[in-house]
């Protein structure tokens, strides 16, 4: 399924964009630093919810924070929810992977009504001394698919990391990655703690927190860190995965997920 | 013409394995490898030389900052500068070039003002005061400055800067980064309105933009060669000339390594291995830390080739694979050689890029402490004199305290002040 693109207008004369697919309930996914792609998770998702992935602002050609003046990270926060507000989602499913799952968990202790359940996975925001998660900074391509996935010669690593022959098409790629990792940056520089922690007791919604086991970007200890400040929440740990085990172990994700939406979904309506 | 003596400070003893066995010479350079005894030796031995450099009759001596290596030790310009400020007082018209204040590192950034104010008031007016955006590696990765924010905050920080020297009356700043119910400084600069700003840049255009529409003097900071720097004049003249601006070469300052000996392969046999250190290992840094993402413009980035290398993880700072003698020559990278050579090299450039002011790296790389003696004295001697006068007869100084000012200038504020 080709998702849509939807184009909002948001704070009278910006712009934000969101791929849109599927029928249901809905579902938002926030993306990682590196920035947005429709890939099989998503697609798999939209079979069962009608799927919303907004782009970060700057990203797809977007308003920028700077655009915004979104200033910090309260500002960006209560920007999210004026581009829910845009698209009429007054009780979602929120999903966040790394700096998304950082963003995710901040909105569902922000506005506590509206995110019916939360799934982060292998989420940012924690920050324990003796487990430093890993620096954002320059990644190319290739370090991304060496570093980031449990196997770096699987299909879906290869897939996720590809870069173009074309010089011309390289360079927008490049430049892509460039801008999303900078506009998120603006947020998460030079250590991704914005003091979540002191606000996720806030979490009503029920939680999933999936994790890679080999993840070196933000070590498994970290989903267990989360467990312990979100009042109801469970951890399932992927034992051949290591960034991005919604992708790595695409089926066994969908399993773990698809019963604690269903489930959720009835009880919150 | 302008000459200013600028030492980086280098750390002299990495050792030779450092290039196979460590990952950057800059954040993560590792402790054991500083010896606090020979800091203490060459941090008095660098001094020594801007004393040496002073009475050698350099139009100023320029100061850098760094953080977090072992490339420039410099961490505070300003403290430099301040054990030198009151020899320059007694000088005939020998200025205090600040380079480097980083100033989007500091909250609030009137401490810069401030320390500017104090050695402007103790030199008598001889500062010079230089704001770059700073290197990725010092204000990302070291001062943990977001890289999308370091612009916004340069030009807040530079705005209040401003302010806060020529204001008269306490004010009140509501910025974007800074929030200040009073600003007053005390003590005020002793130059009026304030000390004339440089901003060094590595050749972005929004920077250049604010420089000619804000009369500010640009300073091209780069060891990438003849042919990048050729490039860039050409652009930024062309510009300034589409802004409808003068042709003032002292609105141009070039950094450059210089290396003078008694003969051209003297000058190879006393420095080679010198430059070598610097070219290899102190700027063996890699590309992930060169540039942090949204260090720059996506329009720059898309302008400039760098971001191929980004693909495959070099360096800006490490593009240059081949640090022969003859490649660094031939390339422009260093104007090395006897004094004619090194002479006729640099007139050629002064005149065809329209440079106003060169800023000449003495002591580069592992140079020892009397090396670095003899290129300064040789170059001071030999070269210097020759070269001086170049532009005095056509274009006033801008850009410079009132002691710099040439006969040019001296008789158009004399008419000025006639009519």
């Amino acid at each position: 399924m080709t998702p849509e693109l939807l184009t909002v207008s948001i704070r009278k004369d910006h712009q934000a964009k969101v791929l849109t697919a599927g029928e249901g309930y809905p579902l938002v996914f926030l993306h990682g630093a590196g920035g947005l792609k429709w890939d099989p998770f998503l697609e798999e998702l939209s079979k069962d919810f009608q799927v919303y992935a907004p782009y970060f602002p700057g990203l797809a050609e977007t308003s920028t924070s700077h655009d915004l003046d979104l200033r910090n990270w309260w500002d960006l926060v209560l920007y999210y929810y004026d581009l829910f507000d845009e698209l009429g989602l007054d009780r979602i499913a929120l999903i966040g992977h790394s700096f998304g799952g950082m963003l995710a968990a901040e909105l569902a202790a922000t506005e506590v009504n509206r995110v019916t359940h939360l799934i982060l996975i292998c989420a940012a925001g924690l920050w324990k001394e003796e487990k430093p998660v890993f620096a954002p900074g320059s990644m190319t391509p290739e370090e991304i698919r060496q570093r980031m996935f449990y196997n770096p010669d699987s299909d879906i690593a290869r897939e996720m990391t590809a870069v173009s022959d074309d010089p011309e098409e390289r360079l927008k790629q490049v430049l892509e990655m460039q801008i999303a990792l900078g506009e998120t940056g603006r947020y998460m520089w030079p250590i991704p703690d914005k003091g979540l922690s002191r606000r996720l007791h806030r979490i009503k919604a029920p939680t999933c927190i999936i994790w890679g086991k080999h993840d070196q970007a933000i070590p498994v200890d970290y989903a267990y860190e989360f467990q312990k400040g979100i009042s109801q929440a469970y951890v399932e740990i992927f034992d051949r995965s290591c960034h991005f085990p919604h992708l790595e172990q695409i089926s066994e994700v969908l399993q773990s997920i698809r019963p604690f939406l269903s489930t959720n979904v009835i009880s919150s309506e | 013409m302008k000459f200013t003596f600028v030492n980086v400070m280098p750390y002299r003893y990495l050792p030779e394995d450092f290039v196979d066995n460590y990952e950057s010479s800059w954040i993560t350079v590792p402790s054991h490898l500083y010896d606090a005894k020979k800091g203490h030796q060459i941090f008095n031995e660098y001094i020594s030389q801007y004393e040496f450099a002073i009475d050698a009759g350099f139009d100023a001596i320029g100061f850098n900052e760094h953080h977090g290596n072992a490339y420039g030790l410099d961490n505070s310009p300003n403290i430099i500068a301040a054990t030198l400020a009151r020899k320059v007082r007694q000088t005939e018209k020998t200025c205090l070039v600040l380079v480097g204040n980083s100033i989007a590192l500091y909250n609030p950034p009137i401490r810069v003002a401030e320390e500017l104010a104090m050695l402007d008031t103790i030199s008598g007016g001889r500062v010079v005061a230089g704001f770059p955006t700073g290197t990725s590696m010092d204000t990302n990765y070291l001062y943990g400055v977001p890289p999308a924010e370091l612009r916004p905050r340069f030009y807040e920080a530079l705005d209040l800067i401003k302010q806060a020297w020529t204001k008269e009356e306490v004010f009140s700043f509501n910025g974007k980064f800074t929030q200040l119910s009073h600003v007053n400084i005390w003590p005020r600069p002793y130059q009026k309105p304030h000390p004339p700003i440089w901003i060094p840049g590595s050749g972005s255009i929004e920077t250049w933009d604010y420089c000619i529409r804000n009369d500010h003097p640009y300073f091209h900071l780069s060891y990438s060669g003849l042919e990048a720097a050729r490039k860039f004049m050409e652009e930024f003249w062309e510009y300034r000339q589409k802004l409808g601006k003068d042709l003032n070469p002292y609105w141009v300052g070039y950094n450059m390594i210089i290396l003078v000996s008694e003969t051209d392969e003297r000058a190879q046999l006393d420095y080679e291995e010198h430059i070598r250190y610097m070219f290899r290992t102190l700027m063996h840094i890699p590309g992930k830390y060169a540039e942090a993402p949204g260090y720059r413009s996506a329009k720059s980035v898309a302008k400039s080739t760098v971001s191929q290398f980004a693909v495959h993880g070099k360096s800006r700072y490490s593009t240059k694979k081949d640090f022969s003698w003859k490649s660094l020559i031939e390339g422009g990278n260093i104007i090395a050689g006897s004094p004619a050579t090194v002479r006729d090299k640099l007139k050629e450039i002064i005149k065809t890029f329209r440079i106003g002011n060169i800023t000449a790296h003495l002591n580069v790389g592992s140079m020892p402490h009397h090396l670095a003696l003899k290129n300064i004295e040789l170059f001071s001697k030999e070269v210097m004199p020759h070269l001086k006068d170049i532009w005095d007869d056509e274009w006033p100084v801008v850009g410079w305290p009132e002691v710099a000012q040439n006969k040019v200038g001296v008789a158009q504020s004399s008419a000025h002040k006639g009519d």
